[in-house]
C-alpha cells in the first residue's frame, strides 16, 4: 500500500511529493536497498549505521516526521509549526536535539555514499531511482530551503553595503573592520551580517534651528560630530517612496558634539565643546544639544567630502 | 536583481559554470568566450547549458562602501615586498602587487566573503535543480566549473563550503552532489593562501577562509563512512602559463608560493602552458607588466588579447582538445 502511495506521489510533481514523504519512508527505502545490493557484505559499516539508526530514530518516535522537517533540521532551519504535530510538543524538542540532527544526516550519507553505486550497477533506474526517491526529496526541499536561507542573507547584505546604504569614512571603516572580532557586532555564524554599525562622523551641513525671544525662528548651518551606532532594520519595506521614507532601512543613535563656533567647517577639538544626543532615521538625523544655549539640530549623513566627512 | 540565480532548462545531461576573474564583467561580456567553447564543442554544445557567476556587483557595493583602498595599502606592500625579495622586476612586482590588492579584500572583510560565496552557491544549487527538473538524476548530471583567475578563488571556496558544511546541501558524500569537472585556469589560490598567511591576525574569521586552512591547499572533498574523502569532482584540473604571475610563475619561473597543487592527488591534473609574448619591446618584463596593467585596471571587463599571457580565451585556445574532452566524456 505504501508503495502504491509513494507512486502516487511520484507523479504529481516533486514538491507534492516531497511534502508527503515522512521519515518511515526514507528508513524502509534504504532498508530495502540494502537488502537488494547486500550492504551487510558490501559495506559492512555502512550496513550497521543504517541498522543502529533506523533502531535510534523508530524507538524515538521519529517515524512519522514529514521529510519537510527533516530538511528543516539538515539546513538549520527553523520548522514550521504545521510541519510538526502541533498537538504533541515531543516532535519539536526532538528537532531540536543534536543526535537527531547527525542522525536523520546519515541516512542521505548511507544513500548517497554507501548504496547509490551498487544500486545503479546492479538495479534497474526505475528500482534505484524509486529507493531513493525519499531521500533525494529530502535533499531538494533542504537545497530550496539553503537557497532561501543564502537569497535572505544576500538581501541583508544588499541593505547594508549595497546602493542606497550609507558609506563608510576612514575611522568608521577601521572602527567596523575591528568589529568582525567583536562578540554581538560580528557576524552570525551562519554568514549573515551584523545589523550594527559604528558610525563616528563629522558634518559639515547641519542645520541649527534658533529662536531668539519670540522672534521667528531662522536656521543657521553649522558643524557636528556624531559618535554612535547605526541599525539596520531587515524586515522588508514597501515598494514607493512615502513608505521609504518611513520606514527606512536603518536608524542610528548616539553621542553629538558642537563646537564653540556656530559656522560650517569649524573645529570640533577646540575647548567649550557641547554636547548632546542624536537619533536617525535613514539618512536624517535629530540632534538635541543639552548643553546651554540648548537648541535642536538637523542633519543628513550624506558624505560633503567622500573618503574624509 | 543580478543576485538572483541564473536558471534554465537542461538541453541533456550536462552543464557549464563560467566564472570570471577581476574586472567590471556584466551579462554579456563573455558572450565571445563562450562562442569560443560552443564552436569547440561543435555539434555537442547543444547537449549543453551555460550559466555565469557574475559577482562583481558585490565587489562593487563593498568598494562603495568602504572608499578605502587605503585599507589594503599594508598588503599591496607586503606582496611588493615579498616580490621584491624574489629579484622581481619592479614594473611587474607593482602590477602583480596592484592585483593582489584587488584579489585579496575578500580575505580581510568576512562579509564581502561570505556574500560571493552565498552567491555562488546559490548558483551550484540552482543547476543542479535545473538538472533534476529536466529529469537528470543529480548522480547523473555532468556539471563542469570553467574558473578563470579570481573566478577561481572563489570557486575554490564555495567548493570547500559545500564539501565541509552539509547544511549547503551540496556535500560530495552526504549529497551526493559531485562536478563532473572543476577547470582552474591560472589560479591564484595558492597566492592568496600565502599573502592571507602571512597576515592572519588581521584576518577576520579565519575558520570561514579555507585556503588558509590546514598546513596544505587541500582538495574540496568529505570523508565518507569509512573516513576515505570523496572528491566534491571527479576531475580537477589546473591550467596556467609559465608567464602568468597570477598562476603562480614570475618569467618562466614556478613560484612554489604562488603556484597551486595538490601533489598525490589521483584526480587533480596539472598543465603549465609555454607561453611567449607577442610584443616584445624594452625587455618581456615590462611588455609582461604592462599587460597586466591594462587588463586589470581597465573599467570594463578586460580586454583579452593574444598577447596578454593571462587571458582566458587563449587558455581555452591552447587545450581545445583536451578541454572538449574532458566536457564531452
Amino acid at each position: 500500500m505504501r508503495r502504491l502511495i509513494v507512486a502516487a506521489l511520484l507523479l504529481c510533481g516533486s514538491g507534492a511529493r516531497a511534502q508527503e514523504f515522512r521519515l518511515n519512508d526514507i528508513l524502509d527505502s534504504l532498508k530495502r536497498g540494502a537488502t537488494l545490493v547486500k550492504l551487510d557484505s558490501a559495506d559492512p559499516v555502512a550496513a550497521i549505521k543504517l541498522d543502529s539508526v533506523s533502531k535510534l530514530l523508530r524507538a524515538a518516535g521519529a517515524g512519522t516526521v514529514k521529510v519537510s522537517a527533516l530538511a528543516g533540521v539538515v539546513t538549520g532551519t527553523r520548522v514550521s509549526f504545521g510541519a510538526v504535530n502541533r498537538w504533541d510538543t515531543r516532535g519539536t524538542d526532538l528537532l531540536a536535539q543534536a543526535w537527531f540532527h547527525d542522525a536523520i544526516l546519515l541516512l542521505p550519507k548511507i544513500a548517497n555514499g554507501a548504496l547509490l553505486r551498487p544500486l545503479r550497477t546492479t538495479q534497474p533506474d526505475s528500482i534505484t531511482d524509486g529507493i531513493l526517491a525519499p531521500t533525494n526529496a529530502l535533499r531538494s526541499l533542504g537545497m530550496a530551503m539553503a537557497s532561501e536561507q543564502g537569497a535572505e542573507r544576500l538581501r541583508r547584505m544588499d541593505i547594508k553595503y549595497g546602493t542606497g546604504s550609507p558609506q563608510l569614512n576612514v575611522l568608521e571603516a577601521t572602527v567596523n573592520f575591528a568589529f568582525q572580532w567583536l562578540p554581538g557586532l560580528r557576524a552570525a555564524k551562519d554568514g549573515s551580517p551584523s545589523r550594527w554599525e559604528f558610525l563616528g562622523a563629522y558634518r559639515t551641513l547641519e542645520v541649527n534651528v534658533v529662536r531668539s525671544g519670540r522672534a521667528i525662528p531662522n536656521a543657521e548651518l553649522i558643524s557636528a560630530g556624531q559618535v554612535g551606532l547605526r541599525w539596520y532594520r531587515w524586515s522588508t519595506t514597501p515598494d514607493g517612496r512615502w513608505a521609504k521614507l518611513l520606514q527606512p532601512r536603518y536608524g542610528s543613535a548616539g553621542l553629538y558634539v558642537v563646537g564653540p563656533a556656530r559656522a560650517p567647517f569649524s573645529s570640533l577639538i577646540r575647548v567649550r565643546r557641547r554636547h548632546g544626543a542624536f537619533i536617525g532615521f535613514g539618512h536624517m538625523h535629530l540632534a538635541f544639544v543639552a548643553e546651554y544655549p540648548r537648541h535642536f539640530v538637523v542633519g543628513t549623513d550624506r558624505h560633503l567630502i567622500p573618503h574624509l566627512f | 536583481m543580478a543576485l538572483t540565480p541564473q536558471t534554465q532548462r537542461w538541453p541533456a545531461d550536462r552543464a557549464i559554470l563560467f566564472v570570471h576573474g577581476v574586472g567590471n564583467a556584466s551579462v554579456g561580456d563573455y558572450t565571445p568566450l563562450v562562442e569560443q567553447v560552443q564552436a569547440m564543442l561543435g555539434d555537442d554544445a547543444r547537449r549543453f547549458a551555460f550559466y555565469f557567476l557574475y559577482y562583481d556587483e558585490i565587489n562593487d557595493w563593498f568598494a562603495a562602501k568602504n572608499q578605502a583602498g587605503a585599507l589594503f595599502e599594508q598588503l599591496i606592500g607586503g606582496v611588493r615586498s615579498k616580490l621584491s625579495g624574489g629579484a622581481a622586476p619592479v614594473g611587474l612586482g607593482n602590477a602583480i602587487a596592484e592585483f593582489a590588492g584587488d584579489v585579496l579584500w575578500p580575505v580581510l572583510l568576512a562579509d564581502a566573503r561570505t556574500a560571493v560565496r552565498t552567491m555562488y552557491l546559490n548558483q551550484l544549487r540552482q543547476i543542479v535543480r535545473d538538472g533534476e527538473n529536466a529529469k537528470v538524476a543529480v548522480d547523473k548530471q555532468q556539471i563542469t566549473i570553467i574558473a578563470h583567475s579570481m573566478g577561481c578563488f572563489h570557486t575554490y571556496e564555495a567548493l570547500r563550503e559545500a564539501a565541509t558544511n552539509q547544511q549547503v546541501m551540496l556535500s560530495p558524500d552526504t549529497w551526493g552532489v559531485r562536478f563532473a569537472n572543476v577547470i582552474y585556469m591560472a589560479s591564484p589560490v595558492q597566492l592568496i593562501r600565502s599573502v592571507a598567511r602571512e597576515i592572519q591576525g588581521v584576518v577576520p574569521r579565519k575558520e570561514t577562509l579555507h585556503c588558509v586552512a590546514g598546513n596544505a591547499l587541500a582538495m574540496p572533498s568529505e570523508p565518507n563512512l569509512s573516513g576515505v574523502p570523496v572528491m566534491s569532482a571527479r576531475r580537477t584540473v589546473s591550467i596556467t602559463g609559465n608567464l602568468d604571475p597570477v598562476g603562480g610563475h614570475l618569467i618562466r619561473n614556478k613560484l612554489p608560493w604562488a603556484y597551486m597543487d595538490f601533489p598525490n592527488e589521483p584526480t587533480f591534473e596539472p598543465y603549465i602552458d609555454p607561453q611567449q609574448l607577442a610584443t616584445i619591446g624594452s625587455g618581456e618584463d615590462v611588455t609582461l607588466a604592462e599587460l597586466f596593467q591594462s587588463a586589470l585596471r581597465e573599467g570594463g571587463a578586460p580586454k583579452i588579447t593574444p598577447e596578454n599571457p593571462h587571458a582566458w580565451d587563449a587558455y581555452v585556445a591552447r587545450r581545445a582538445d583536451q578541454i572538449k574532452t574532458w566536457l564531452v566524456s
